[in-house]
């Protein structure tokens, strides 16, 4: 028999990368297996000059900017994925080939790279309120511990003001927010005069929290805007998941393997867990044992990965996703001012509209200024000609503000997955998904879009159109194996183990029952680390 | 498809050979086969390129997905990563001034003008 490795983790994304973290520091000997799909060709392009630098002089730009197969030129409506730039679109090669999914209804992004999805997360950081906790099945009080600990490993900034509470709040060792642009700072300026209004409607303006360093912190540099954050990971002052792994790789007591694909386990005896792998180098099978098997390859390769193992093939499993969509706005005082030199792609300011002041009922926007995104992503959605379209747009861009609205989200007879066989494809199946929100959750949405859209009119910024690139566009997804106390097939118990084995864990957000609408990455990466710190047990 | 048209109307001047080559490679990656009526569009704007800003604005407004319009937004997305344009293009970058902001006025009435009219346009086409 093989060697029996004492702890396997599957996949190094913020989830993969938190528990091995765990593990490693507990001492124990970690060995990450991962698709690890890795592609510097456009990173190693990109000049060592600021964005507007670049673009006067730069003759090689079209390839980073467009891609060399012009892969960012896409003629399609907007949909799940639409802000990857070719030197981030390696996140999602071979998705098609290794993670089939049908569906009509749900259009979700998946990654097979080092460092999973969080190559391209907008940092976006926030915990949960105690009431959206103990919805979503976690312990509060471990939970919080568990913040601190993921806020100290990976830094975060954020504001002291009115959104503290919903975004970083009882979190310490908190850094400044990086500066503020002019266009977001005219709303900031409009949220304090207008004040009672926003009190009157249960809303709050503040400073987004970002996983993005404002200080040197663990090697590395403090973030200075340069406008790079959709192609670059300068100074790694934004906060990657292949940062921590490529410190654990420095470890005795860690080893990482890439390039393969996990398909499915099983429990042999005394609890040894056997995981059937793709070699994808190779292109043959190979089977790994472990004494304890950690699963973070994001929620729905957990689906597939557990599905299989189980040949459940026409069990359904839950599924969550945020509703999201985006509103271009105008903010009427910027109209015809000029770009900030160095401003920043991250969000710079989030509204939380808490229905009833008691945190369980929240919806929450990030407020994005529009750059290096450039002209013809933005043209394209304006119903003129090109060339008019280029004067006009230029006029618009340095006033524009896009509002990028999440929803929280609860279970649904409507919003399932199922794994059906299938010899077309390399895997032998695909996953079949159905996300169908009900009319009141409909209704729901439209009417707390339209308090959205007045709170933005009162910011200055007048909404100018609403884009919905369908269920999935959030990228946040959870809840395919929920937490149940009860030893029940298909979920999670509370410490995150996989009911019905002995040793295998689940680090994603599979256990989720419900999706708040703040991001959720910064919960499911502590989270990740409290399973992690179970299996230790 | 004889590209340096769709050039001159976007830019006023003609593409440099660099930019030719990063449309013919751009082409061949986004394969444009028109419909017969695209077909005939593209026939008129070579005969009668001032008529390009109707049409594009006109379909704009009726079939924003055309490939006509695609070919005209490769065009697009090419010239922004050339230097040479990033004045034209940019000047969201540079200050304004009372005659820029009189000119984004009248770019905008033309663009709406321009759309109307181009619905029929495209229509009779
Ligand atoms: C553009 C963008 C912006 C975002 N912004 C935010 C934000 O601001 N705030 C926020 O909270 N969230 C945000 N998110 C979501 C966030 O990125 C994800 O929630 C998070 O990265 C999920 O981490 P994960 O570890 O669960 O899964 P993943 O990142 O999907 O990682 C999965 C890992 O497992 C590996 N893997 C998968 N399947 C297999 C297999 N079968 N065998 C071997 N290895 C496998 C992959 O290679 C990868 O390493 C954003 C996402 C994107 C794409």
């Amino acid at each position: 028999m093989s060697e029996v490795h004492p702890y396997i983790v599957v996949g190094s994304g913020c989830t993969g990368a938190m528990a091995a973290q765990t593990l490693v520091e507990a001492g124990v000997k970690v060995l990450m297996l991962d698709a690890g799909i890795t592609d510097d060709t456009y990173t190693k392009l990109i000049p060592e000059k600021d964005f507007t630098a670049f673009r006067q002089t730069d003759e090689n730009q079209s390839h980073y900017l467009l891609g060399k197969k012009f892969e960012s030129i896409s003629w399609d409506k907007i949909g799940s994925g639409s802000q990857l730039t070719p030197p981030r679109k390696f996140m999602v090669t071979e998705v098609e080939k290794f993670l089939d999914i049908f569906s009509k209804t749900f259009f979700p992004v998946e990654s097979l790279a080092y460092g999973g999805l969080g190559n391209g997360w907008g940092l976006g950081s926030c915990v949960f309120s105690d009431a959206e906790l103990n919805a979503a099945g976690l312990n509060p009080a471990k939970m919080k511990a568990a913040y601190q600990t993921v806020a100290d490993r990976i830094g975060i900034s954020g504001g002291q003001d009115d959104i503290k509470n919903y975004t970083t709040s009882f979190l310490t060792n908190i850094m400044p927010p990086p500066p503020v642009d002019s266009n977001q700072q005219s709303l900031k300026n409009n949220y304090e005069r207008k004040a009672d209004w926003f009190k009157a409607n249960n809303f709050s303006l503040g400073r987004t929290a970002l996983a993005l360093i404002t200080k040197d912190y663990n090697n590395r540099k403090a973030y200075h805007p340069q406008d790079l954050d959709f192609y670059s990971d300068k100074d790694q002052s934004a906060y990657r998941p292949w940062i921590t792994v490529n410190e654990l790789k420095k470890k005795n007591n860690f080893t990482y393997r890439g390039g393969i694909i996990v398909k499915q386990f099983k429990e042999i005896e005394n609890g040894v867990v056997e995981i059937a792998i793709w070699n994808k180098e190779k292109n043959e099978e190979e089977i790994f044992r472990t004494q304890k098997l950690v699963l973070a390859p994001g929620v729905l390769g957990t689906a597939r990965i557990v599905l299989r193992s189980f040949n459940k093939e026409n069990q359904t499993l839950p599924l969550l996703c945020n509703p999201y969509a985006y509103f271009p706005c105008i903010n009427i005082s910027q109209l015809g001012k000029t770009f900030e030199r160095n401003t920043t792609g991250f969000a710079q300011l989030s509204l939380f509209h808490d229905n009833n002041r008691q945190g369980d009922d929240i919806a929450m926007a990030s407020l994005y200024s529009y750059k290096s995104l450039m002209l013809f992503r933005i043209i394209k959605e304006a119903p003129v000609n090109f060339r008019d379209g280029i004067s006009l747009m230029n006029f618009l861009m340095p006033a524009f503000v896009i509002m990028g609205l999440f929803h929280s989200e609860k279970r649904g007879d409507n919003k399932t997955l199922n794994l059906r066989k299938d010899t077309s494809k390399i895997t032998g199946d695909s996953l079949q998904a159905e996300y169908l929100l009900s009319e009141i959750e409909k209704q729901k949405i439209t009417k707390r879009n339209s308090l959205f859209k007045k709170a933005m009119t009162k910011l200055g910024a007048v909404p100018v159109k609403m884009i919905d690139p369908g269920m999935g566009s959030s990228i946040h997804y959870a809840g395919v194996l929920p937490f149940e106390k009860e030893d029940k097939s298909f979920s999670l118990s509370p410490d995150g183990r996989l009911h019905g084995t002995q040793n295998v864990f689940v680090a994603d957000g599979s256990g989720f029952r419900f999706l708040p609408a703040k991001g959720l990455t910064l919960s499911l990466m502590a989270n990740a680390h409290n399973v992690a710190h179970n299996a230790l047990k | 498809m004889q590209p340096e048209i769709y050039f001159r109307y976007l830019s006023g001047k003609n593409p440099d050979a660099k930019s030719l080559e990063l449309y013919h490679a751009a082409i061949a990656h986004h394969k444009i086969e028109f419909t017969e009526k695209e077909n005939r569009l593209h026939q008129l704007s070579m005969r009668f390129p001032f008529l390009i800003s109707f049409i594009d604005g006109g379909l704009a407004l009726t079939q924003p997905l055309s490939l006509y319009r695609k070919n005209i937004y490769i065009i697009l997305c090419i010239l922004e990563t050339r230097p040479a344009f990033f004045p034209l293009l940019s000047s969201s970058y540079h200050k304004k001034t009372a005659n820029g902001f009189f000119k984004t006025i009248l770019h905008g009435t033309r663009a709406v003008l321009t759309g109307l009219f181009g619905v029929i346009l495209v229509k009779l086409a």
